[in-house]
Order: structure tokens, then sequence, then C-alpha cells
């Protein structure tokens, strides 16, 4: 156990910082950089003051040094928890990051709540009711449900509310209370907000979890353990959820580790831009447009690192839940 | 007695015809059992007939082409006038500028009193039939005796051009994307996995950890970071084949993986090892015989993986990365509706979206036809 662990977080290390290298690589693949952006932009203003102090810009962001040398300046202050400085806001990377994590963890938990608590009653009840009408009726919206793509659902919802419902569903608070300090009016703004993306990210989640569900308990359903359980007399619901969910819940960790927990950062991210939201996804894209280095760097190495954590994380659980695993 | 029973025998088996057993049979008979899977195809063929093949000819106005009609809303062919007057050939209202005082902007409102009759096969703006043929003829529009009307079946943009028809021409581009960016990340996959199968050892080692390498990356991210390194400046044919390739290289991972693992167990057979004694070149038996094995599962792989490419593409040139406009693509199309004042003065906007649900529905349904189809021995 002790050296399985040495040896896949010693892995993940390695693989963090060639990731790290090809991620700032690919950032820095556009043309020029991002002076040469923000020179564009303000001169389409009419303002070419800059073009006098672009020099000391660069030098100041560092933009003047070889990419390599960028490099090894971000990697080294990123592993002492300084991410750099995103030169579209002028601030450094981690507190934008900080501002808006918060949201994003309780958007993502949100949707994950609502994904669960449909897609596993509703899946544990189609494989109980084997093709009954029910049981049709959820697969096909299942298969629907899986071909939407999150945005163009975005899409739609956004129409459906702003024109049918008339209401404001951009962001994630309303105008006054933006900025406002926190207090228990603005956490029930936040929670009339919350739900649309929610339920939109949820969609597809339940589609997807629903089919799982109901074909991995239809697969335990067809072992001898089950049936002998029925025939010691237990009753039919202890029956599906203590043996029969209880063996087919493990995917579910799976996904729970491997998609869940980076989708934190990455889950979502068009959804999130339809929706204007103050999450990281956005952020992610417009550090992408401007060719915000540091920025898009840390968003893409981050969402890399909790993908290694939760993957590994996953792997320990399943050796704890299910004793058949072995860790080698 | 006997003598009779035995020719009406005799009679029903000559009668009895020869139903081939042979695998590509099985399939196709499996196929064709499932409705879903049907719908999906003949969905999927009109897709290609209408926006991939001859969009000129089934979009009424050309994708350039700006009217004097600023983001009017759609005017639909109608059986029925304001008088309640049947005609069995279908009209559209003519259309007035307006100014709206409250918004101050200029809106379009229907005309009841112009009528502009249609017809099918009008002449319209010329262009080249699959590039080559020059043709005019276009498959309806308001009849040629009424040079004024315009048959806006979904509205108009900003500078006036039929979105109907820009929707149609943008489907060439996200189709073919979608199915080229398959073509060659089959190419790329199904190679290096064979290869890499076949080989075992130092080879094997090498391309398993590369695959290992772009699965930890997440795909979104992964794809967008890419879509924003093509620069802007290039010209829109040189983007199209760079997303291409971004796409494949993306990609092409999870099926140099699968084709692996198909690899593996095929090339322990028995007629491998013979085409082997026959002193086969590896070359002749990877190409030859291997990969042909594995044709029904990669076959179903790749069906399945275009409706992601395609929502892979919009989603990039939504964003204002890759294609952006005044390409045509349903996701530059897309970028229109996402204000919401477009949403609340425009809506029309948002009619590329079920273009777009159906095509990728068909295609789901398609891919897991063919995946029920492709394992015929199944119940």
């Amino acid at each position: 156990m002790g050296s399985f662990l040495i040896r896949r977080v010693f892995y993940a290390i390695i693989m963090l910082f060639v990731v790290s290298f090809i991620s700032f690589i690919i950032i820095s693949l556009p043309q020029g950089d991002f002076m040469d952006q923000k020179i564009a932009e303000l001169l389409a203003r009419g303002d070419a003051s800059a073009l006098n102090t672009v020099d000391q810009y660069r030098e100041r962001y560092g933009l003047d040094k070889p990419l390599i040398t960028q490099y090894w300046l971000w990697i080294s202050n990123f592993v002492r928890g300084d991410f750099g400085l995103s030169f579209q806001f002028d601030r450094p990377v981690r507190e934008l990051i900080g501002q808006r994590l918060a949201l994003s963890l309780i958007l993502s938990l949100t949707t994950l709540t609502f994904t669960w608590a449909i897609a596993i009653p509703v899946g544990v009840y189609s494989a109980v009711n084997q093709y009954s009408i029910g049981d049709q009726i959820v697969t096909t919206i299942a298969f629907l449900g899986l071909g939407v793509p999150g945005f163009l659902l975005a899409l739609l919802v956004l129409y459906v509310a702003v024109v049918v419902l008339n209401q404001d569903v951009v962001g994630l608070f309303s105008q006054e209370f933006q900025d406002a300090p926190w207090s228990l009016a603005k956490v029930w703004d936040l929670m009339k907000h919350l739900w649309v993306p929610a339920i939109i990210g949820a969609v597809t989640g339940t589609a997807g979890t629903i089919r799982i569900m109901r074909g991995n308990l239809l697969d335990t359903f067809g072992q001898a353990f089950i049936e002998a359980a029925r025939a010691r007399g237990l009753k039919q619901r202890t029956v599906v959820w203590r043996h029969g969910v209880r063996m087919a819940i493990t995917p579910l960790i799976i996904i729970l580790g491997t998609e869940a927990f980076p989708g934190i950062l990455a889950g979502n991210i068009l959804v999130e831009r339809v929706l204007n939201l103050p999450t990281i996804g956005p952020l992610y894209i417009n550090a992408l447009l401007t060719q915000d280095m540091y920025m898009a760097g840390t968003v893409l190495v981050l969402i890399v690192f909790m993908l290694l954590v939760g993957t590994l994380v996953t792997d320990l659980v399943l050796a704890w839940i299910d004793p058949r695993v072995r860790l080698d | 007695m006997s003598e009779e029973t035995t020719n009406l025998v005799a009679e029903k088996q000559e009668d009895k015809k020869k139903v081939s057993q042979n695998y590509w049979s099985l399939v196709w008979w499996k196929f064709r059992k499932n409705r879903l899977a049907l719908i999906g195809a003949v969905i999927m063929v009109l897709y290609y007939i209408t926006c991939f093949f001859f969009p000129e000819f089934f979009a009424p106005y050309p994708k350039e082409l700006e009217s004097d009609f600023l983001e009017a809303r759609p005017t639909f062919p109608q059986f029925r006038d304001q008088e309640g007057n049947f005609s069995l050939r279908p009209f559209v209202y003519g259309l007035d500028e307006e100014i709206d005082t409250a918004t101050r902007s200029r809106t379009y409102v229907y005309n009841y009193d112009v009528k502009y009759p249609l017809s099918l096969f009008v002449k319209g703006e010329p262009y080249k039939l699959l590039g080559v043929i020059p043709a005019s003829i276009r498959l309806f529009g308001v009849d040629s005796d009424y040079p004024d009307g315009q048959v806006f079946l979904l509205g108009t943009d900003r500078l006036g051009r039929d979105q109907f028809s820009r929707i149609l021409y943008g489907g060439r581009i996200s189709l073919f994307i979608g199915l080229f960016s398959v073509f060659v990340t089959l190419f790329i996959g199904v190679t290096l996995g064979a290869v890499s199968g076949y080989y075992g050892g130092a080879t094997d080692i090498i391309v398993m950890r590369i695959t290992e390498l772009l699965s930890a990356f997440p795909r979104e991210p992964l794809f967008l970071a890419l879509g924003a390194a093509v620069p802007i400046s290039w010209p829109s044919t040189q983007v199209f084949f760079m997303v291409t390739i971004i796409l494949a290289v993306i990609s092409w991972g999870g099926l140099a993986r699968q084709v692996r693992g198909l690899v593996l167990s095929g090339r322990e057979e028995q007629y491998v090892l013979a085409a082997q004694s026959f002193g086969a070149s590896d070359r002749r038996i990877i190409f030859n015989h291997l990969i042909p094995a594995t044709l029904s599962h990669v076959i179903v792989i790749a069906t399945l993986m275009i409706p992601g490419m395609i929502i892979l593409e919009t989603s990039l040139s939504f964003l204002g990365l890759g294609l952006v406009p005044p390409t045509v693509s349903w996701g530059t199309l897309l970028q229109n509706a996402n204000t919401i004042r477009a949403i609340r003065f425009a809506p029309w906007y948002l009619l590329v979206v079920p273009f777009i649900l159906f095509a990728i529905m068909a295609y789901n349904m398609l891919g897991d036809g063919l995946r029920d189809a492709l394992d015929p021995y199944s119940k």
C-alpha cells in the first residue's frame, strides 16, 4: 500500500511537470503575446499612448525574456503557490481564481446533488422493472438527454426564461446583490439563480448516470448472490439496495473522482459562458482569447492536478470499498 | 399417398429461397429491424444531401447576399390569409420597416396586404453545383413575377442575410469537419493502435505513454487552448484543416487503445500464424488481416465519435476561436444568439439549435443501431 502510494504520487508529480510545460507551450503558441493584442485593442479605441510604454510593460510582465525562462520563473513560483500575474486584470492569478473558486464549487456541488438525486432512484427503478413502460420511457429520455450538448440547452433555457418567464437568469446574482456583503438575502438570491445552470449541467450527467446505473445493476442482479439473498427470504428492498446497488455503485464512484472532481473547474465551461456566470470557466475562455498566459496555463494545470488527485483518491476508495480490488 | 407427400416436401424445398448467412447480410438484416436506426440513417442522408452536397440548390439565397431587411423576422409560407381565404399555393407576407419609438430600433412587421406567392424551381442567383457545374435554379423562392418579394424562412441577421440559407451552408462546414476529422482520427488511431498491439515491446510502451499523457488533459479545455493557438489571420481553408487536425490529435488516443486491445487478441488467432508461416510480411498481416478484423468495432466507435466532433467544432467557433465569421458554420451562426438583446428582440437566431440537435440525435441513433447490428449473434 505504501509503495503503491509513493509510486503514484511520484508519477503524478512527473506528469504535472510535463503537463505544465506542454500547457505553457500551447498557450504561448498564438503569434505575438499579450502586449500585441492589448496594443491592437488600445489603438482601436484611439489611444496611442501605450506605444511609448510598451517596452516597459513587456519588461514588467517578463514578456521580453525567452520562453524557457518565462516558463521556469512561472513554475518555480507555482510550486510556492504564486501562480503569476494576470495581464488582463493586472492582479495575481491566485486572487482571481480564489474569488471564483467558491462559486464554482457551489455550482458543481449543486449540479452533482441534482444529478445523483434523480439518476440513482430512477436508474434503480429502471433496472428493477426492466422493460416496463416506465423503463422504456426512462431509457428514451436518457437517450435524448445524452445527445443534447449542454450549451445548446443553455441557450434554449435562456430563451425560455427571458422571453416566456421574463426572468433575469444571467449571472448568479441580481443587480443589487452583486457586490453586497454576504447575508441571508444574498444566499437566497444565489439559490434563486443557481438552479438554472445546475439543471442544465444535470441533464447530461443524469442521462449518462441513469444508463450506467441501470446497466450495472442489471449485471449485478444476474449474479448468484442476489438469488441467494432472495432465497434467504430478505425483503426486495433490502436485496436491491443493500446488496445490488452497493455492488453496482462502483462506476459511479469512479465518475465522481475522475469527472466530477476536476469538473469543479472544467465542467460545463460553455454553459457558464452562455449564462455569464462568475465562475472559473469564463475566466479561462477570456484568458485564451486575450492570451493571458499565466491565467490560462494555471487553470489548465490546476484541472490536470485535480484529475490526478481525483484518480488517486478514487483508486484508494475503490480498494477500501471492494476487497477484491488489488492495488498493484 | 406417401408419394404425394414426398412430392410436396420436395417442392417446398425447391421453393425455399437461399438466404445468405454471411456476416454482413446478417448485420444488414438486424440493422433493418431497428426502426430508430433507420430513421437516423434517413435523417443523416437528408442532411448530407441538403447541407453538404447541394446547399446552393436548397437555399433560396447565397450565403453572402445582404438584403435591405436587417434583422427581419421570419416570413413563413402561409396557406390561409387574414380573411380566411385558402390558397393552394403558399405565399409569404411582405415586410414593412417600422421604427419602434420606445426602443429606437428598427423592426419589421408583416404587411398583410402584400402577398408574394412562392413557386418551386425558381431562378435565383447563379452558383456552381458541387463547385463545378454552373446553375441558377433553386428549389423554392418567391415567384419571379414579384422581383421585390423575399422569403426569409428563418429571418435575417444584422446584415440582412437569410438565416435559413446560411444554416444550410453552415451545415456543409460543420458536417464536413465532423466526418473529415473522424477519418483523420481513424487513420492515426487505427494504424498506431494496430502497430502498437502487434509488435508490443518498446513501440507499445511509447505509444501507450503518449496516449496516457494525452488523456491526462481534460478534453474540452485542451481543445479550446489549441483552438486559440490558431492564428486569426490565416485564410479560412487553412484554419479549417488546422481545426480538423487538432480534433484528430486529441481524439486518437482512445481509438488507438481499443484497436490495440483488439489486435492483441487477434494476433493469437490461427490464421495469423498460418499467414506468418506462409512468409507474409508484418505489414501485410496487420493491414490485410488484423485491421479488417477490427472493422466492426471501429465503425461503431467512428460513427459515435462524429457527433462529438461536431459539438466540439461548434463550441470552438461559438466562442470565437478557430473558425470565425465571415466563415459560415453552425458555431459562428450561434454567436449571434448569445446576447440577451438578440434573445429578446431577434429570437429567430436560435433556430440554428434544432438543426444541430437533430443532426446529433440522428448520428447517435445511427451509431447505436450500428452497434447493435454489428453484433448480429447477440439477442
